[in-house]
């Protein structure tokens, strides 16, 4: 039975038009352990795109094929340059991981599909990397279009799917509505899978949809009072967004204070209040302060403390605000 | 041992491709068998061996010769052995002493090796540099000391340091060998150097961080293994000083592979990740407490960097998932070539199983992450940041707990707290529907000891809301729970806030029950214990609630006078309790000592006799100094010494009020210091006072012009540091700095300095709708200062028109503001009605100029009428009137200005808003000029009406008004009735004086001199000091007693004698006049004072010289003579 099941495979790769292609492409080493068999180290030639590999036979050169959902073992080895690329991106150098996990993909789009693919791998890395540096427009297209993305389980198929919700900000107000049913959609779907990353994208993504109801004038002087709630709420999502992040990478946290900020500064009376304060600041003043204004110097200040900006791109409006900060917790004790 | 090729396996290699005769003898099987003992532990018998083959075949025969090339790697692998035994000390110096042997380095021995060893071209010659690598390995291993114990030896790491710096300086200018080359073992040096540089007995961060960023830079990757467990030394070492916290993240930052590896792999170590953060978090914590902000941020980031690296739960399993799937049954662990991650399936079961354990029990890494952060957030003030934090556990972590602690203990559950704390936060962000929700999720909750908590934070939220009607039961509600725990901080601020809450209700008598209770009850102090009250919170508690006591005694005081002698009983109490000066164990002492002072101040104004009076005062100035020498730095600091100075200034002594001036001064820069509106404000008032009195109290030798000098100064001073817009004194320095024109440039000055405070101060009422009889009594000045300055400094004397034109279009103020417009025309007539005063001889000029004021008069009040103005201003034009006809001998006759004023009166009164009480006194005293007994009549009934009004300021005028009015129309028994009243009343009110005098005059026309008489001694032997009254009383009570004239009675040797009236009135005048003289008052009456003065001396004069009474005086001390001299007999 084996032996005739082994031929089938063969037969069938020899009707594979793309036979000579393939012999040129890039190849792949895997442990595999197929049913019956014991594991093995072979060379995949390439997949089909819905979980089938197909790899030479040993001795021979006979292209057989399987399934790797069959397979007892199935763990495709790192390639070198996926490695170089997955060393960017721990290294936090997003935009090199980036250029790497995009040649990557392109580089083996025949194994796409399969399970730890370094095609599908790299495009999921490649949409994070994308997200991370906040570029919409590339996580509308890398989302979109993600090679193998149906065999993506858990929490990397969760990731694609709040990276698409990432992809529809158009900081247009009408694109809040839309936002918030994508993200209902997907908490619905892969709400438990949700990593807390994937979660602060979603929050991102709807604070910049309501955000967009606030015009963009108004949060460069004053915002209007019919206004304050949309900014209130973009507020509190920005936050819910920073906080998903637990302190993991620096971009989206780092914008979504900033964003904050900008809208608490431009609340109504905020920008009145901090002209009447003499500095230093006293707690008394402090106290007494609009919660609004505390709000934006303690956003501020977190800012500054967390991710604070390089020297050469100095946040004015973030110094601005930190030198109104007050240390409520100075002189009290534990218990306090 | 590095993966570096080592001797054996090349020496293993060529024993084999040796004949077999040959390996019992020769030293290449050897080589076998010294690795063989190595292995064995046997240490010693390997390094005999190697010292043994080495002596044998170091001689000069042929088979030594042959043999001779391997020799060096003997020497290598003793080196080597002695390493793996942990022997580091021998092993260093083997290490060493191969490479500076001189032997293995003859170029033909080692030209030799080469040609011999098959694929090793380079022979042992890579040893030579290697051995220096290999030395630093030594050295950090004898730092490091055994696995789990700490017995390394610090000082090593220096040697260690200076071999790696040393090979890796060999490795980059390339002068290793190409076998090393081709290891890439920079990036691997640089992060040994990272270690070394840390664990060092002084730990150098900055070198570490540069070998750390250069080791990402450089060839050669670190292994993932070794930089998880270089990282992990960096952080313990950096963690353990809170100086260098913000080490760690800077280091994690910059290291090659971050901690923040594939999930699945940094699953492992997410509990370690997490603790580390929380040892950050307790830095942090700490230093924040303890003001520093420096170290605070540092340790914020690194904790923040630290929760940044746990791992999010989902990707985890996910991660761990597809690992387990992946590599199904094969059990030996797996090395991924591309990462060089090492894998194993069952490890990796077991990770998840733990992880699936975890996420049963609510042990969710990234959850408490969440919490953590939050909890950072909310310490750096950002309420909106931990409400964010707090949603997310709401939303996504309901099934978050606290690990169980300790055998058969269960996790507790933290959904209650999220809830909670979300609550909490919702209210302090001011979404206080979604806190309502929150709070009913909880009720009917069990939450054990919370639910006091949650009883306490009802009433804090309350407290935050200012709810104050809500405070109280949401306060005696924590009071229930917390009755069998008395000493709890939550129970006695509790307690506290019912006061405070009173308070802020402004329901006096309730301040007045609930802070004497909690007074009496001596419970609000410190405990020990966390749940206790600290010794300060208990002070700040104790502080407030005396103070609240105090002030609520004062505000009632405004009703019922006798309230102020408890508030300053109050007062006295607290300073005998609170003793020590220092403001953090009493903080509100200074602001008690102030509100003493304002009590005994006012006490002292109402005070019923000069001597109570005079030591209210006293005690007011002692306090006053309390306050200046022991908080010189308290904001009340200035005031105090401005109220001390002002009662100074009020003294009789010239000595005393001197010493007012050092305090005006050192009130003025304090109030200049403090840099506040109040605080110019109480520079403003020094700088005033210093202007008015300096050139009346020079300083010690300086001169009377100088002094003089210097009040200018400090009027300049004035107008730089104190003058601000609405300053009270603004417009009376005005007046003053008018007066000290000297020439044409300081009356330009001048003028121009009055003009824009004019304008300035006239604008800023008629926004605010505001009145001031300064600004009256400014432009009265500026007018007549205007109107002589011209004519004295520019030579020019102002036509009508000229005058009329300036004062109709005064520069800068508004046209419609009608009240200064009318005050400027009103000041006009006033000029000119001095100016008729001057022309008594010229009857043609006094005509025209009397036709003159009338027509401008007229104007003005055409131009003025009542309905284009605000109930002040009617009010105010219509008092000018009526005390513009008041001047005339017979008011009556003025029915015109009379006519109007009523008119405005009415126009208040018809309006019906605000001072309408004032609109009536006015109008009752408009009418009470009148004949007509119609209008006679509504005066009166009108004086009652107001007379009723509890505010002093109409209540007290109309009685006034209404005995006036009584006496003009001799209506005696009113009128003693009206006093009366007002006696019984209102005696401690400002024009008791006035109605005192009245009360005799009443009584002597109602007939009653025996109640006359009474009440003119009241008045006399009360004020005598207030000559104005003293002396009308005096010649009143002279009056009474000549026209009584009853004789003397009785012998002047018996018991019971009493002069003749008219002796008694003579005697009475003389008295006062001699205590006048004597007292020093007469030196300083003021004209009317000298009138009423020169009344009673006429009459002591007239009465003296009446034969009757100078006999009966010189009867009287002759009889005090012979009385004197029997005495002394």
């Amino acid at each position: 039975m084996k032996s005739l099941k082994n031929i089938g495979f063969a037969l069938a790769a020899l009707s594979c038009v793309h036979f000579a292609e393939a012999q040129q492409a890039p190849k792949l080493s895997a442990y595999v352990q197929m049913p019956g068999d014991k594991p093995a180290l072979i060379e995949l030639e390439r997949g089909d795109g819905n979980g089938t590999f197909f790899y030479m036979q040993k001795g021979t050169d006979q292209l057989m094929q399987a399934k790797a959902s069959t397979c007892k073992m199935f763990y495709i080895q790192t390639p070198n340059d996926m490695a170089s690329a997955l060393r960017d991106y721990y290294g936090g150098e997003l935009a090199d991981a980036r250029k790497g996990f995009a040649s990557v993909k392109k580089k083996y789009a025949a194994f796409a599909g399969l399970p730890g693919s370094p095609c599908t791998m790299s495009a999921l890395y490649e949409l994070t990397c994308a997200v991370r540096l906040l570029d919409v427009a590339a996580a509308k297209t890398l989302s979109a279009d993600l090679p193998g993305a149906s065999v993506l389980n858990g929490s990397d198929a969760a990731r694609v799917a709040a990276a698409k919700v990432v992809g529809m900000i158009t900081d247009k107000p009408e694109s809040f509505a839309d936002i918030k049913t994508a993200v209902e959609a997907t908490l619905k779907a892969h709400g438990r899978n949700l990593d807390s990353e994937s979660n602060a994208w979603l929050r991102y993504a709807l604070a910049r949809g309501a955000a967009a109801m606030v015009p963009a004038e108004q949060v460069q002087a004053t915002i209007a009072a019919d206004k304050v709630k949309a900014a209130s709420v973009a507020v509190d999502l920005y936050c819910q967004a920073v906080m998903s992040m637990h302190g993991m990478q620096k971009q989206l946290p780092a914008d979504a204070l900033n964003r904050a900020m900008a809208l608490l500064w431009a609340m109504p009376g905020v920008q009145e209040y901090a002209a009447k304060v003499t500095l230093p600041m006293r707690k008394e003043v402090w106290n007494a302060a609009p919660a609004d204004f505390r709000e934006a110097v303690a956003m501020a200040h977190y800012l500054k403390t967390m991710y604070p900006a390089p020297a050469e791109t100095p946040n004015a409006l973030a110094d601005k605000l930190d030198a109104y900060f007050f240390n409520m917790k100075q002189g009290t004790k534990k218990g306090d | 041992m590095n993966t570096y090729t080592t001797a054996v396996s090349v020496m293993a290699a060529l024993a084999l491709s040796m004949p077999m005769v040959c390996q019992a003898q020769d030293p290449l099987a050897s080589l076998n068998k010294v690795k063989a003992l190595s292995k064995q532990k046997k240490t010693e018998d390997a390094v005999k061996l190697c010292d043994m083959v080495i002596k044998r075949f170091s001689g000069n025969g042929a088979t030594a010769k042959q043999f001779s090339y391997v020799l060096p790697y003997y020497a290598w692998e003793k080196a080597v052995v002695y390493f793996n035994a942990g022997m580091y000390e021998e092993a260093y110096n083997a290490f060493k002493a191969f490479m500076d042997e001189p032997k293995w380095k003859a170029p033909a021995l080692l030209a030799k090796a080469k040609e011999n060893i098959p694929g090793q071209p380079e022979a042992y010659e890579p040893f030579f540099t290697y051995a220096l690598f290999q030395m630093g390995n030594c050295r950090y291993k004898q730092g490091v000391g055994e696995a789990g114990k700490d017995n390394g030896d610090k000082s090593k790491f220096e040697d260690a340091i200076a071999c790696f710096e040393k090979y890796l300086g060999l490795v980059q200018s390339g002068k290793v060998s190409a076998t090393e080359k081709k290891q890439k073992m920079e990036g691997q040096i640089c992060f040994i150097l990272v270690q070394a540089n840390i664990l060092k007995e002084k730990p150098d961060f900055k070198k570490a961080a540069e070998y750390l960023e250069m080791s990402r830079k450089v060839k050669g990757r670190v292994p993932d293994e070794m930089a998880m467990e270089g990282l992990n030394t960096i952080v313990n070492v950096a963690i353990s000083n809170p100086e260098n916290v913000g080490w760690v993240y800077k280091l994690i930052e910059s290291s090659p592979a971050s901690y923040n590896l594939d999930p699945a792999r940094a699953a492992r170590n997410s509990n370690k990740f997490y603790n580390l953060g929380q040892r950050a978090y307790k830095v942090m914590d700490d230093a924040l407490r303890a003001g520093n902000n420096e170290q605070a941020v540092e340790a914020a980031r690194t904790a923040n960097t630290l929760f940044g690296l746990v791992t999010d739960m989902p990707a985890a399993r996910t991660s761990l998932a597809n690992l387990i799937k992946g590599l199904g049954a094969y059990k030996k662990p797996l090395v991924d070539r591309g990462t060089g991650v090492r894998m194993s399936s069952e490890s990796s079961r077991k990770l998840y199983a733990s992880y699936k354990k975890l996420e049963e029990q609510g042990a969710l890494f990234d959850g408490f992450s969440i919490l953590s952060t939050a909890t950072i957030a909310k310490d750096f003030g950002s309420n909106r940041l931990a409400k964010g934090g707090f949603q997310l556990l709401y939303d996504r972590f309901g099934k978050l707990a606290r690990p169980a602690k300790g055998e058969g203990a269960e996790p507790a559950p933290l959904r209650n707290m999220v809830i909670m704390q979300l609550g909490a936060l919702c209210r302090m962000t001011g979404d206080d529907d979604a806190a309502l929700k929150y709070e009913k999720m909880l009720e009917g909750e069990d939450m054990g000891d919370q639910t006091k908590i949650l009883v306490f934070q009802k009433m804090t939220r309350a407290v935050d809301d200012k709810d104050w009607q809500n405070v109280i039961p949401c306060a005696q509600e924590v009071l229930e729970h917390f009755k069998d725990d008395k000493t709890n901080k939550l129970y006695l601020t509790a307690r506290y806030m019912i006061v405070a809450s009173h308070y802020q209700l402004g329901a006096w008598e309730d301040v007045v029950k609930t802070a004497t209770e909690l007074i009496e009850s001596d419970e609000m102090k410190a405990a020990e214990g966390k749940d206790a009250l600290k010794p300060e919170q208990a002070a700040n508690y104790d502080n407030y609630t005396y103070f609240f006591l105090m002030d609520a005694y004062a505000r009632l005081a405004a009703k019922d006078p006798a309230q102020r002698d408890n508030a300053i009983s109050t007062f006295e109490k607290y300073a005998a309790k609170y003793t020590d000066p220092d403001l953090k164990n009493a903080p509100l002492a200074d602001k008690m000592y102030y509100g003493a002072i304002d009590q005994l101040m006012k006490r002292s104004a109402a005070a019923p006799d000069d001597k109570s009076a005079e030591e209210d005062k006293k005690a007011a100035i002692k306090y006053c100094d309390h306050i200046c020498k022991n908080w010189p730095e308290s904001d009340l600091y200035p005031t105090a010494e401005l109220l001390a100075a002002g009662m100074l200034l009020n003294h009789t002594d010239d000595a005393v009020k001197a010493t007012s001036m050092p305090r005006l001064e050192r009130a003025a820069a304090g109030g200049v210091k403090l840099g506040t509106k109040s605080g110019r404000s109480t520079a403003a008032n020094a700088l005033f006072w210093l202007a008015s009195y300096a050139g009346e109290y020079p300083n010690e030798g300086e001169s009377e012009e100088a002094a003089k000098a210097r009040c200018r100064e400090y009027a300049e001073r004035f107008w730089k540091e104190g003058d601000a817009e609405g300053d009270p004194f603004s417009l009376p320095m005005v007046s003053l700095y008018l007066t000290m024109v000297k020439d044409k440039a300081d009356f330009e000055n001048a003028i121009q300095r009055a003009q824009t405070i004019i304008a300035r101060e006239a604008t800023y009422m008629f926004k605010n709708e505001k009145s001031d009889p300064e600004l009256e009594k400014t432009i009265n000045s500026y007018v007549a200062a205007y109107v002589d300055g011209n004519k004295n400094y520019l030579g020019k004397t102002l036509t009508l028109e000229e005058k009329t034109a300036h004062f109709t279009s005064f520069p800068g103020i508004d046209p419609n503001d009608k009240y200064a417009n009318a005050i400027f025309r009103m000041a006009q007539i006033n000029s000119m009605n001095q100016e008729l005063a001057g022309l008594k001889e010229d009857k043609a000029a006094k005509e025209k100029m009397e036709e003159q004021i009338l027509g401008v008069f007229r104007d003005m009040t055409n131009t003025f009428k009542p309905e284009d103005l605000t109930n002040y201003i009617c009010v105010q034009v219509g008092d000018y009137l009526v005390k513009y006809v008041s001047k005339f001998p017979d008011p009556s006759a003025r029915t015109e200005e009379l006519g109007q004023a009523e008119a405005y009166y009415e126009a208040v009164i018809g309006r019906n808003s605000d001072l309408v009480a004032d609109a009536k006194l006015g109008m009752a005293n408009a009418l009470a000029f009148s004949k007509d007994a119609a209008k006679q009549k509504r005066s009166a009934d009108l004086y009652t009406e107001v007379s009723s009004n509890p505010d002093p300021n109409v209540g007290g005028p109309a009685l006034v008004g209404l005995t006036k009015l009584h006496l003009r129309t001799g209506n005696a028994a009113a009128a003693v009735e009206t006093t009366n009243k007002y006696m019984k009343n209102r005696q401690n009110q400002r024009d008791r004086l006035d109605v005192m005098l009245m009360q005799g005059e009443a009584y002597t026309l109602a007939n009653d001199p025996k109640n006359a008489l009474l009440a003119y001694m009241n008045l006399f032997n009360q004020y005598k000091g207030k000559v104005g009254y003293s002396a009308k009383a005096c010649l009143a009570i002279m009056e009474i007693f000549w026209k009584r004239n009853n004789p003397a009675q009785g012998d002047r040797l018996q018991k019971g004698f009493q002069n003749s009236d008219r002796w008694t009135a003579w005697n009475t005048g003389q008295l006062y006049v001699n205590l006048i003289r004597r007292s020093g008052v007469e030196a300083k009456l003021t004209p009317e004072e000298r009138d009423e003065f020169n009344k009673v001396l006429s009459a002591v004069h007239n009465y003296g010289t009446d034969p009757a009474v100078m006999k009966e005086d010189k009867a009287n001390k002759e009889f005090q003579r012979n009385l004197q001299s029997s005495k002394k007999k």
